[in-house]
């Protein structure tokens, strides 16, 4: 019998079960480590954690879940939160000499259980997009992502992110903009 | 050539492609990380609750006036006839009622 969200949300909440949080984790872990994945620069281990820290998180504060906003874009603004927190720490340590968490992309293009479907031009794509899209800031990179490839509203990444509608148009015609030159950029670095 | 056309092209793409991430074990390690939810054994639970019934049963003998208690008590109860068969009509209709509930599910 297929459950809906509510029903599973529901189970959480009242009967704090762990199988129906399972079931949730199960539904939505592809698209938003993939998500993840696009927004980190194709970082794997660092999409992961943060997709860890999203359910972790979602899971505590399930209960002040009202269901106006799709469970998708709730997970996202929680996911959203998370990325520009864990970057925000990275910078500073970049900036005291710590680590630096951008040079740690991966080559390789994520385990997938359609890996045969996918051709290899398709996952060079994916990848490039992603390191393309990790020079430009978090936000018109959220902005950006959730514009173009979930195919959001403005009107739902304005309430995803909690910024202004305005801002969101400009950091969609800014980030295009950017893109656009970077990816000019990687095609005649990938020619020669 | 138009810029954005050329970036909406290439997000249909990854769109269109976008692989499905095989869970393998991810949704594992998150329940791992859940807080465990505070579940006791059925013998933890009897031992407390039959550790507290005999704290409450010593403090009760300690503490509660039972000679004042015993004056309390009736000597000799008489019950007609009448007040039995009412007192018998009202548990009848209590437990009726209670079932009624329980399978219609009211509460």
């Amino acid at each position: 019998m297929h459950r809906t969200d509510q029903d599973l949300i529901k189970a959480v909440v009242k009967e704090d079960s762990h199988t129906a949080f399972a079931e949730l984790v199960k539904r939505y872990q592809s698209p938003l480590r993939y998500s993840l994945r696009q927004l980190t620069g194709w970082n794997e281990a660092l999409a992961d954690d943060l997709a860890q820290e999203t359910f972790i998180k979602a899971h505590r504060a399930l209960a002040g879940y009202k269901g106006k906003a799709k469970f998708s874009s709730w997970l996202y603004r929680i996911a959203y939160n998370e990325m520009v927190s864990h970057f925000r720490v990275a910078r500073n340590r970049e900036l005291t000499g710590h680590i630096n968490d951008f040079d740690s992309v991966t080559d390789d293009l994520c385990e997938t259980g359609g890996d045969a479907s996918v051709d290899s031009a398709n996952q060079n794509l994916h990848r490039d997009l992603a390191k393309a899209m990790h020079s430009l800031s978090d936000n018109q990179r959220m902005a950006l992502h959730l514009h173009l490839h979930r195919e959001c509203t403005q009107q739902e990444i304005s309430d995803i992110m909690s910024i202004p509608l305005g801002t969101v148009k400009t950091l969609i015609t800014r980030g295009k903009s950017r893109l656009q030159e970077l990816l000019i950029e990687w095609n005649t670095a990938a020619k020669t | 050539m138009n810029k954005h056309t050329d970036i909406d092209d290439l997000f249909a793409t990854t769109r269109h492609t976008e692989p499905y991430i095989d869970n393998a074990g991810f949704s594992t390690k998150v329940l791992a990380r859940l807080p465990q939810r505070a579940e006791l054994s059925f013998w933890k639970e009897t031992l407390i609750t039959l550790a507290f019934t005999a704290l409450g049963c010593t403090l009760a003998y300690l503490f509660f006036p039972s000679e004042q208690l015993t004056l309390l008590v009736p000597s000799k109860v008489v019950i007609s006839p009448m007040t039995l068969l009412t007192i018998t009509g009202l548990i009848s209709l209590a437990c009726a009622s209670a079932y009624w509930v329980d399978k219609t599910n009211r509460l």
